[in-house]
């Protein structure tokens, strides 16, 4: 039993898509707002998979690379898209932008745009379960590079020392054929988390059942109340992120080479969508099933786009609003 | 109405909080710093206190996570410069959450700090972050300076969904005065006269408002009667207080152990000038000076600010005249 028996698989392929097709909408209307923006293509699979293994009431953390986070979750593209064009239509009103997505009801708690910024505050999620004596496991997404920033031993030593139910996925998407983390000076960064004691595990963040193996694995332990845990989910970084301006490489993704069984080259081997895909196919998904599903998304991300441009900005004065609770 | 010294009042605050709200957790030092009184908080309240590791970044973040975990945090720092560890966590998550999502998250953290020169302590461990941190929207600041302010105020605090920093004092402790019985929580936002007087205003706040009754006292010797104001809190701001005593004195003498540059002095002073209200004389800050703090006593009493500086400082406003 696993992934494919267990979860409503439409909705997961939903949610790969989801992602997907927002953020390459997003690229291509990236004219229509400003600043950097972070896009989360080529990494769908660990939110997914991620997700799919956790409650509803477990929160989550996140950081400036959040829209799949927050999809993953069920999020509306509508108001996501608006507050990325800064529009008062948005989730927060224009007052994030793309950086700080999180939303509360989806138990999406933090997204913070300072590298490791939110880990020490997953850390506060976990502790208050602990004191709470509730069931609740957090869990913080984080990259790669934020393995290098104090927080992060702080992070991981206090969830040891403190025995609290945290739950670290550490996304490196730094590729293959070069080391995986230059900032590295040790041999790994699952082995980071073995220096505390931690248990940790490296799976295949392209492959949504892996990650989904590897979080019921982890959060059957956490949600005993004890803790924490580490699972580096490594992916080959998708070719169209070239820092805080990704580019459409080539073009937006194709279903029809995997569903008609082509043999795929390039990054595309590594995409997680496609092998979600691939995989739903030998599970007995039809290709025509799979397309429906991508039709429907692509209509309400659209959808989405097109709202998000016709709703006004907030009024300037509305800077001074919502310092204060 | 029993008298009690600050530390004493403090740390009963503090252990009634806890024991009437199970949501009240301390991270860091507990209150228990080398120059308090050992508390027994750890052991009436076990598995409240989290204090084993010298990581303030982490107990700051972990204080706003557990925070919007439906918890009511109190991080001790201890020593105001250790703070700076956990900057990113105090200046750039706690006071933004809130704002960055449209008032859908808050975050009811209170950040403790023994804030200024404790006496020896260095250039490391003497500093006044106050006014960095007023410098920063979304914290609320509060400086009690009486034991039944600090009672008071720190129940207000750990009340409020916004991220407060409660700036304490060594040189409070041993401080004496009345807490009624029943003190209940005092609002931010109100400052109080300490002592009327018509002749000049002195603001002062926090372990400089002893320093300004004294200055106060000597003063009154010359004829010279001072009105000392304590704002008690930085963020809300209780102007209108202290403009109304400025428009009858026409004087103003603000003391703080902030520095000279961007301290709490000079914002006090901006705020009151920029009304437009009659001065008879320039006013004058009386504040740290911008230099770090030396570690050998004579030098250290030479840079912060004392009665004796404030007794000069409202000489010179009184006897200056501006001419009209």
């Amino acid at each position: 039993m696993g992934f494919w028996e267990e979860t409503d698989v439409r909705e997961q392929w939903r949610r790969m898509l989801a992602i997907r097709r927002f953020e390459e909408a997003m690229i291509q209307h990236g004219d229509a707002f400003p600043g950097h923006r972070h896009v989360y293509i080529g990494q769908e699979a660990t939110a997914v998979g991620a997700v799919a293994a956790l409650d509803d009431a477990d929160p989550m953390v996140t950081t400036h690379r959040n829209h799949g986070h927050n999809l993953a979750r069920g999020a509306a593209a509508g108001p996501m898209m608006a507050e990325i064009f800064g529009k008062v239509t948005g989730f927060a009103r224009g007052k994030s932008g793309t950086f700080h997505i999180a939303l509360p009801e989806r138990n999406v708690v933090v997204a913070s745009a300072v590298v490791a910024g939110s880990l020490c505050i997953a850390l506060g999620l976990a502790l208050a379960a602990k004191c709470q004596g509730s069931r609740r496991v957090a869990v913080a997404f984080f990259g790669d590079g934020a393995v290098n920033e104090g927080t992060f031993h702080e992070t991981a030593n206090l969830a040891a020392l403190w025995d609290v139910p945290l739950l670290m996925i550490c996304e490196n998407n730094s590729g293959s054929g070069q080391p995986r983390d230059s900032g590295l000076a040790g041999p790994s960064i699952a082995g980071l988390a073995g220096a505390y004691g931690i248990p940790y595990q490296v799976v295949d963040g392209s492959d949504v059942a892996a990650v989904y193996a590897a979080v019921r694995r982890a959060v059957s332990v956490l949600r005993g109340q004890a803790g924490p845990w580490f699972i580096e989910a490594q992916t080959t970084g998708w070719p169209g992120n070239r820092g805080g301006w990704p580019h459409l490489v080539d073009g937006v993704t194709d279903l029809t080479p995997v569903l008609t069984g082509a043999t795929l080259t390039g990054w595309a081997v590594h995409d997680p969508v496609l092998k979600f895909a691939a995989a739903a196919l030998q599970h007995g998904w039809s290709a025509a099933d799979l397309q429906a599903v991508d039709r429907a998304v692509q209509e309400d991300i659209a959808q989405a786009v097109a709202q998000a441009q016709a709703a006004p900005y907030p009024p300037a004065e509305e800077a001074l609003a919502h310092v204060w609770a | 109405m029993p008298r009690m010294r600050y530390l004493e009042a403090r740390n009963q605050a503090i252990a009634d909080l806890m024991a009437r709200d199970e949501r009240v957790i301390l991270l860091g030092g507990d209150f228990n710093s080398p120059f308090s009184e050992r508390n027994d908080l750890r052991q009436r309240f076990p598995g409240r206190v989290f204090d084993e590791a010298i990581s303030e970044m982490g107990y700051a973040g972990a204080a706003i996570g557990a925070a919007l975990g439906g918890m009511r945090p109190i991080v001790d720092f201890s020593t105001a410069s250790f703070m700076f560890n956990a900057w990113e966590q105090v200046v750039n998550e706690a006071p933004n959450l809130c704002y960055m999502s449209a008032g859908r998250i808050c975050v009811p953290v209170v950040f403790h700090i023994l804030a200024g020169a404790r006496g020896a302590g260095g250039a490391q461990h003497s500093h006044s972050p106050q006014s960095m941190l007023w410098n920063t929207p979304g914290l609320k600041i509060f400086v009690p300076s009486t034991p039944a302010d600090v009672v008071g105020l720190l129940q207000t605090a750990v009340a409020d969904p916004n991220p407060c920093v409660f700036v304490d004092h060594i040189r409070l402790f041993n401080e004496t005065g009345e807490v009624p019985e029943q003190q209940g929580p005092i609002p931010f936002g109100q400052a109080c006269i300490r002592r009327p007087g018509e002749d000049v205003t002195l603001v002062a706040c926090g372990a400089m408002v002893p320093q300004a009754m004294e200055a106060a006292e000597r003063l009154a010797a010359e004829g010279i009667e001072t009105e000392v104001i304590d704002p008690r809190t930085l963020v809300p701001f209780d102007l209108a207080t202290i403009l109304a005593s400025v428009e009858r004195t026409g004087r103003l003498v603000v003391a703080d152990e902030t520095h000279l540059s961007a301290g709490v002095a000079a914002e006090i002073i901006t705020r009151v000038v920029e009304q437009g209200v009659r001065l008879r004389s320039a006013p004058r800050r009386v504040a740290t000076l911008d230099v770090p703090i030396p570690y050998t006593p004579v030098e250290e009493a030479y840079v912060v600010p004392s009665a004796e500086r404030m007794v000069q400082a409202l000489r010179a406003v009184v006897q200056q005249e501006v001419a009209s």
